[in-house]
């Protein structure tokens, strides 16, 4: 089922469709070869998962080790994925977490997606490669993901990683 | 410590389904034997120790783990159809006699002759929704309905047929698929969604305005900055310029 929530401009209202909930459709499902109702428990409770893992959680948390989180950090990351659709420019006194931030939004954000699909759709690598540089330095000292950034660092320029 | 959600639960149930061995401990933590194709395609190793939480030296499969992710993703894929029974008991005739002495009912006379059960088909479906603003929502949402009237059951038979759904077991015949309350059920589940997502909406809505009046609050400080006089000059650095003396042809003309 897709319910979409949409402003209206004319009356100020917000438009809600939903959409999936046709009985035709329900009437194909129903003729769907039986399983165990096992199967549909653990299918119910994959649903319940996915729900937890929407943005009301940040996923980011439980991959951070070794990290020392503040509630401030916190946050702001969840205002940058959640309002600010992952576009802001953070500027803070010098060790507040600037970079735990932005390993947070890279990982609950799926920043990296978005760098590679930047990366194909720029004109020149000039236009990218002292901004995505420095990000993917700071990528690699927010999560110590060395691998996935010399791999991203490949894709992107074609040479070999520099720390 | 195992949590409501138990993302591990869901792991282990998942790998043992697709044959691997499992042993889970008090902690909530388990660990899994995997068949070699199975560890390689989920990218663990064939004896793996799985923990809710990070930890160096066990795969991790909390909230946002990939493996967890993948497991989720290929859960929800398709949309499951089942068939279950339940043979259930007829109550005993002394508790409906000791029911039935308990209701008072004007003019009549109840009087239990005797107890039986009844067949009943249910229809019950679970709907997932997810709704976009600007944040992303998502819930699920179940529709239990007497699959010949449409009816909903009461309370407890709500209770009982959510019992058995999460219980498990084998399939059973499916009964045949009523055709008309399909439709009820995809109108009763619109109504719900909507219900939900409605309520998003109003929230939506005032997170968005309580946006809107603090950008014009930041406008009207900006405005009205611009406006007022930053600086006041000191009367003795203005030199007043001297009145001129009219010209005499204006002087004799206001005569």
């Amino acid at each position: 089922v897709q319910a979409s929530v949409r402003d209206d401009d004319a009356t100020g209202a917000a438009a809600i469709t939903v959409e999936g909930g046709a009985a035709g459709a329900l009437a194909e499902l129903l003729a769907a070869p039986l399983v165990s109702s096992a199967q549909i428990r653990r299918t119910l409770h994959a649903h319940r998962l996915a729900g937890a893992e929407s943005f009301t959680e940040l996923m980011s948390l439980a991959r951070l080790v070794g990290v020392e989180q503040h509630a401030y950090q916190m946050e702001t990351t969840r205002r940058v994925v959640r309002t600010l659709r992952g576009r802001a420019l953070l500027a803070d006194e010098v060790g507040l977490g600037k970079t735990i931030v932005v390993g947070n939004v890279a990982d609950d954000g799926d920043l990296e997606a978005r760098l590679l699909a930047q990366c194909a759709s720029a004109a020149t690598e000039a236009e990218l490669t002292t901004g995505l540089d420095w990000l993917a330095d700071e990528l690699l000292r927010a999560r110590g993901r060395y691998d996935d950034v010399r791999a991203l660092d490949q894709a992107l320029f074609g040479e070999e990683f520099e720390a | 410590v195992i949590d409501e959600l138990d993302p591990t639960g869901f792991v282990v149930d998942e790998l043992v389904t697709r044959g691997a061995l499992v042993e889970r401990a008090g902690t909530g933590d388990a660990t899994a034997l995997l068949p070699p194709a199975l560890a390689a395609s989920l990218g663990l190793p064939d004896v793996a120790t799985l923990s809710r939480s990070p930890a160096p030296a066990a795969g991790f499969c909390g909230l946002g783990a990939p493996v967890l992710d993948r497991l989720i993703r290929e859960a929800r894929a398709t949309a499951a159809r089942s068939a279950v029974t339940w043979a259930a008991e007829p109550p005993r005739a002394a508790s409906v006699d000791a029911a039935a002495a308990r209701i008072v009912a004007r003019n009549g006379v109840i009087d239990a002759l005797g107890t039986g059960t009844a067949t009943v088909t249910y229809l019950f479906a679970a709907f997932a929704w997810v709704a976009e603003a600007d944040e992303r929502y998502q819930g699920l949402c179940t529709v239990i309905v007497d699959a010949a009237t449409g009816a909903e059951p009461d309370p407890l038979a709500r209770a009982a047929i959510g019992a058995l759904v999460a219980g498990g077991g084998a399939p059973e015949a499916a009964p045949a698929a009523p055709a008309a309350p399909v439709g009820l059920v995809a109108a009763r589940c619109e109504r719900r969604v909507l219900a939900e997502v409605d309520t998003l909406a109003a929230a939506v809505r005032r997170r968005r305005d309580r946006e809107a009046e603090r950008q014009r609050a930041y406008f009207r400080q900006l405005v009205a900055e611009a406006c007022a006089r930053r600086w006041r000059p000191a009367g003795r650095a203005v030199r007043r310029a001297p009145r001129r003396r009219p010209a005499r042809a204006d002087r004799q003309a206001r005569r």
